[in-house]
Order: structure tokens, then sequence, then C-alpha cells
């Protein structure tokens, strides 16, 4: 692909995001991430809950909480800035003006006491010092990108007036809102129905290519990554398992965990009177399996996998896979 | 499967309005119609489908089915009785034979009963066994026949993850012996890998104990994988009826057709596919369905006829039947194509 000559826009190295609980206990929500998004693209994270998806995202702008949340280690490189080492100043000057989020619920995620119209005002007025008849214009001129009707009418509603989709394209407009380099979209169609979230989807899609935004997309349903993700990087427990381009994932997976997940999905064109499983459930990350945290659940598991634990290695051009047996052979090293 | 041609279920007419309360003497100012009308039958030991947006009253359909929701209007017949007109003990005897298992396995379980509890209780309450000892054993059962280790009967809800709280939730629909189930999006808040358990653990259960199950959900996929006949509903009616077949390769309505293709493809490649039909507009509010065919405000292909006369149910081939005034022209179109 071409953008791998280019410069990475987004590059995370090592990121180690772990909660502290009160009794002592470490959870290692995000363990040792690396991964880069490159101008333009879109790169997809896929994983179950509580593998750990939201947290990486979240940490990229110091969304976590901390306490009890703390960054134990790594880089997060974003235009050029260290986003773990940056002052708090320059923390919020980055928020919204390079890197911007969109939530998984639209109902709850804007202020139900003012209007839509206010809240994005006040984005633009914060972060790129408009003045405030200007940021009405502009606000105006955001629902319209988002191809909302009457754009002057909305601007003067209040949240509880719109519909769960319309909501999402008020919470995309406000991302966007400040031309920033990279949207975080977290689940941002999973609380909308199926022909909602095609609108969402295809506005998303324009959108990037109109205004040349990197997308970081994260969601548990495949199939929404097969629509809308260049490069997929699927997490398992914290970890990232495996990583390469969109083609490569659905064509030929190497983790187990990630055949397992592309296999237990009842296609639209399955006949077979069972679907594929993978057994158990996903591990506690308080108390994590020794070895491979994939190891008790996995069909390939042998003696090595319960001892140590598994680099992410190149196994194929730009496809890393974190496993002993990749495909189900033994790795040499 | 014992499939025979008897109906187990037989829903005429369902009707369901929620009144809308209004003015300091909270008089009843309009009607929420979230089920309006709806008719179909499942045939024992078969799977239907109930597909729809949110709020389309998929759901409602469920729930007043058991009564669990006080029916409008309608009659629903049951082996042959129409349950609707029974009471007391005559309809106690009845609601073990039919049960529900809804989506939240967080919120429909009982925080402070042990899981012996909340699958036993009815068992006594219904008499099916006749002493706690009894009552364990079946638990016990119940337990390992639905893929839980009969040692933690005597834990709580909050010590199970969500998809072994899904199957306790289905050990306790299956607990008073029913033979039809009503499945309230099951799967729906589970992870893939989780979803894909339960849905075989469904399968499983049918085959063991000929279930009958009405599949209510929003993921197609899984529809189409679990169901031998799918309805379709739209803002309180079902627009589309017919088996698997028809409606996913023959279907003839407009929603059908943007509901299918909206249905994000698990295939790379289909992507940027230009034949996608994108729907405009959100799903109008049920309390002031749109005149006419209550889809015209979206359809694609609406006229001036629809939007001002109701489109009748067509039967376009045996078994399949569409509400639209262009079901029969669309469908014989189709057949021409093909």
């Amino acid at each position: 692909m071409t953008e791998m000559n280019r410069e990475p826009l987004l590059q995370v190295k090592n990121l180690k995001t772990y909660f502290h609980s009160m009794n002592g206990n470490i959870v290692k929500a995000v363990d040792d991430v690396s991964f880069e998004v490159y101008e333009g693209e879109t790169l997809g994270i896929v994983g179950e809950s509580g593998c750990g998806k939201s947290i990486t995202c979240m940490s990229l702008a110091q969304l976590v909480e901390c306490p009890p949340g703390r960054y134990e280690g790594g880089e997060i490189l974003l235009d050029g800035k260290d986003m773990l080492k940056v002052s708090d100043a320059e923390l919020r000057k980055m928020r919204g003006n390079v890197i911007s989020y969109i939530f998984q619920e639209p109902m709850t995620s804007l202020n139900p006491v003012f209007k839509i119209g206010f809240q994005i005002e006040e984005v633009l007025t914060l972060h790129r010092g408009l003045s405030k008849e200007e940021a009405h214009k502009e606000a105006i001129h955001a629902l319209d990108l988002v191809r909302i009707p009457n754009p002057e009418r909305i601007v003067n509603e209040y949240p509880f007036e719109l519909s769960g989709g319309m909501r999402q394209r008020v919470m995309i407009a406000m991302a966007l809102a400040c031309n920033p380099k990279i949207l975080v979209a977290d689940e941002p169609t999973t609380a909308l129905d199926v022909t909602i979230q095609a609108q969402v989807l295809d506005l998303m899609n324009d959108l990037k290519k109109q205004l040349n935004t990197s997308i970081l997309f994260i969601t548990h349903d495949l199939s929404v990554i097969a629509e809308m993700a260049d490069r997929v990087m699927v997490m398992y427990a914290g970890k990232v398992v495996e990583l390469a381009d969109v083609m490569t994932i659905f064509e030929n997976p190497l983790h187990p965990y990630t055949k397992g997940l592309i296999a237990s999905r009842p296609d639209m064109n399955t006949s077979s009177n069972r679907l594929t499983v993978i057994p158990g459930n996903v591990p506690d990350l308080s108390a994590l399996p020794e070895g491979c945290s994939f190891g008790p659940r996995c069909g390939f598991f042998c003696e090595k996998c319960g001892k140590g634990v598994p680099e992410l290695v190149e196994v194929e051009p730009n496809h890393w896979v974190r496993c002993y047996r990749p495909g189900g052979e033994d790795r040499d090293n | 499967m014992t499939t025979d041609n008897k109906n187990l279920i037989e829903v005429r007419n369902l009707k369901k309005y929620f009144p809308i309360k209004g003015g300091i003497l909270q008089t009843t100012v309009g009607q929420v119609k979230a089920v309006d009308d709806v008719s179909f039958s499942i045939k024992k030991g078969q799977v239907m489908g109930l597909v729809g947006e949110s709020g389309c009253g998929k759901s409602t359909t469920g729930r007043t089915m058991l009564q669990l929701l006080k029916p409008t209007a309608g009659e629903m017949f049951y082996d042959g009785v129409d349950t609707f007109k029974l009471s007391g003990n005559e309809l106690k005897k009845y609601r073990t034979k039919m049960q529900i298992v809804f989506q939240d396995p967080y919120s429909s379980l009982n925080p402070r009963l042990p899981i012996y509890d909340i699958i036993g209780e009815a068992m006594l309450e219904h008499n099916i066994v006749a002493n706690r000892e009894e009552m364990m054993n079946k638990v016990f059962e119940l337990m390992s026949k639905c893929g839980l280790f009969p040692e933690q009967a005597g834990r709580y809800p909050h010590q199970f993850s969500g998809g072994q709280r899904q199957r306790i939730c289905i050990a306790r629909a299956l607990a008073v012996d029913p033979e039809f189930v009503i499945c309230d999006e099951a799967v729906s808040a589970l992870d893939v890998s989780i979803q894909s358990q339960i849905i075989n653990l469904l399968k499983d259960l049918q085959d063991d104990m000929g279930l009958t199950y009405l599949f209510i959900s929003h993921d197609l996929s899984v529809v189409k994988f679990i169901s031998d006949s799918v309805g379709v509903m739209y803002l309180g009616e079902i627009v589309e009826i017919g088996s698997k077949e028809q409606i996913f390769e023959h279907f003839a309505h407009p929603y059908t057709e943007a509901l299918l293709s909206a249905a994000p493809s698990f295939d790379p490649r289909k992507r940027n596919n230009s034949n996608r039909i994108i729907l405009q507009g959100d799903l109008p509010s049920p309390a002031n369905p749109p005149s006419g065919c209550r889809f015209h405000t979206r359809c694609p292909l609406a006229t001036a006829k629809c939007s001002g006369e109701v489109p009748a149910k067509y039967e376009v081939e045996p078994g399949h039947f569409v509400q639209c005034h262009f079901a029969k022209e669309r469908f014989a179109k189709r057949a021409e194509n093909n």
C-alpha cells in the first residue's frame, strides 16, 4: 500500500495503560500496544468487550481517568508530539484540533440542557477563537456537512428533540468542527438501527474522502470493519494479536482468535447447521492465564503456548501476528 | 426436527395500543399503535424470525402474545386454544407452555437469588416438582444441559459472565417444560464469540426438546441462520412475511430490500456497492404514523397512491405475503429477471 511509505500521522509505541484497583490488583487493560495510523486511512480496531480497544483509544488524548488508571509506559507520537509528555495546556490545544472523538452513545454524550448550536459553537470559540456570530455560521455549516436537514432550525433545538441517528450526526459535526487530523470513532453505530447505521457509515466515508481525515474506527462488529477499514488491528485481553490490511484479515487470518471470530459469525450466505464456536469466555484481565492469554480457548494450544507470551511478529510483509503457531503450524522462533 | 404441518401458534389481528395521557386530568389524548393488526402462525418445531428496527413493535408483539402486556384486540391460539380468552388457573396452565428469554441478561435475573432459586422457583410454583430435593435434581440437569456447571448452582448472578447469565435465563425459561419459547433479542447483548455459543445452544435445545421459537432480532444474519420463516415489521405492521428463502431471496417489499442492503456485508470486496439502498430519514413516530402506506415517507418508490391508500396484503407466491401497492409488479419483474 502507498500509505506505508509515508510518515505515520500517529505512532503508538508500547503503550501500557494499567488500572490499579483498591485491593491491589493490577488490570493491564492496554498492554504493550503498538500501531501506526497514516494520513487519510481508516484503521479498524476490533475485539470483544474488555479487550482494551476503547482504553487504547482514550489513552491517545489522555482521557482515561487517573487514578485508577495509570499510563505505565510507551509513547504516543501524534503530529510530532508525545501526547504522554505534553503539558496540560498543550494537550487541551491538541484535543479537538488534532484528535477528536465520537462515542457510542449519542443519547448520553450530548448535554441535554444546552441547544445543539451552542454545543458546537462552544468547540469553535474555544479551539478556533471564532466570534459568536462566526461560530454560529460555522455550526450551521457543520450541520449541513453531516447532511442534517434544516440546519438553521436544528441549531436551536435541544438533543431530546432529535432521533438517535441525528444525534450521532451532531456528534460527528462537533468532532469535525475543528478539522482534526484524526477522528477516533468508538463504536459510533452500535446503538443505531441497521438502516440508520448505513446512513452514518456512508456519511463517514464521504467525509473522510472530502476532508482527508484519518479515522480510528473501534467496533466489535466485523461486518462494519469489512465495510470501513483499510487496515485492521485485532485485540484480545489488552494485546494486539493480529494486524494486517482488511483483505488479509478476512481472507487469510492467521491468529486462531481472528479465525474463530470470523468463522463464528453467521454470514448472510452460510447454510450449515451449526456455527463454529470459540469455546470458553473472555478471561478476567486481573487474572490472566499464564503464557498466551488466548491459550485456554485455543484449538492449537501446545506446551510452548502455556509457558511464554508470544511476541507480535511480522509473518509476511505488513501482516503481524502474536502467536507461536500462526495458522496452526509451528513457527521457528 | 419434529416438523408436522400443525400450527402450534397462531396470532390473528393482534393489536396493542398504548394510551398517550395528557392535560391536567390525564385523559387519553392519543394512542401509540405499537402493534397494529399483526397476524402470523408458527408450525410446531419451527423457528419464526421477527425483524425490524427499534420501535417497530417486534418486542411488544412478543410480550403481548404471552400477555405480559394486556392485548388491545386480537386472538392468539396455542394449539387451537385462544389463550387471550383464558384467565386464572386455566391461563396459568398455559403460561408454563410459553416462555420468554429477554435481551439483557444483567437486568433480567434477580441479583439476590442464588441460581438454583432463579431456575427452580417456577417449578415449585407450577407444581412441576413435588419438593425441593426433586427441584434441585432438575435444576442440576437443566444447568448441564445449558452448558453450566451444576456445582455453581449456589452462586449468585453477579458471579457469572454475560454469556453464562444468558444460559441461566435459558435454563429458567426451560424449567417449566415449555413447548414455545420467545427469544427477544436473546443474543444481541452478547459478544461475538459468545453469541455463536448461545445460538448453537438454542439450536441444540430445539433439536433435543422439539421446541418452537419466535426469534425476535434486529440482526438479519442471525435471523437468517436460525429461522424457518421470517416476518419483517415496520411501524407496528408486518409488511412482508414468508419462508426464509422467500424473504431473503425473493423479497418484494422495498423496506425488506432496504433492510437487507443496509446490513453491512461480511466481505470487504463488496463494499462501495453502488446498488446499496440508503433510506432517507428516520423511523416516523408510531403515535402519528404516516397516512396510507406507513413506509411511504422513506420509500424510494413512493407515489401519490402510497400516501393516500393503505396497501392490502398481497400473496405473491404461496405463503409469501407482501403489503405494498407494487408487490405484484415487483415480484413478477424479479421472476422474469431470474
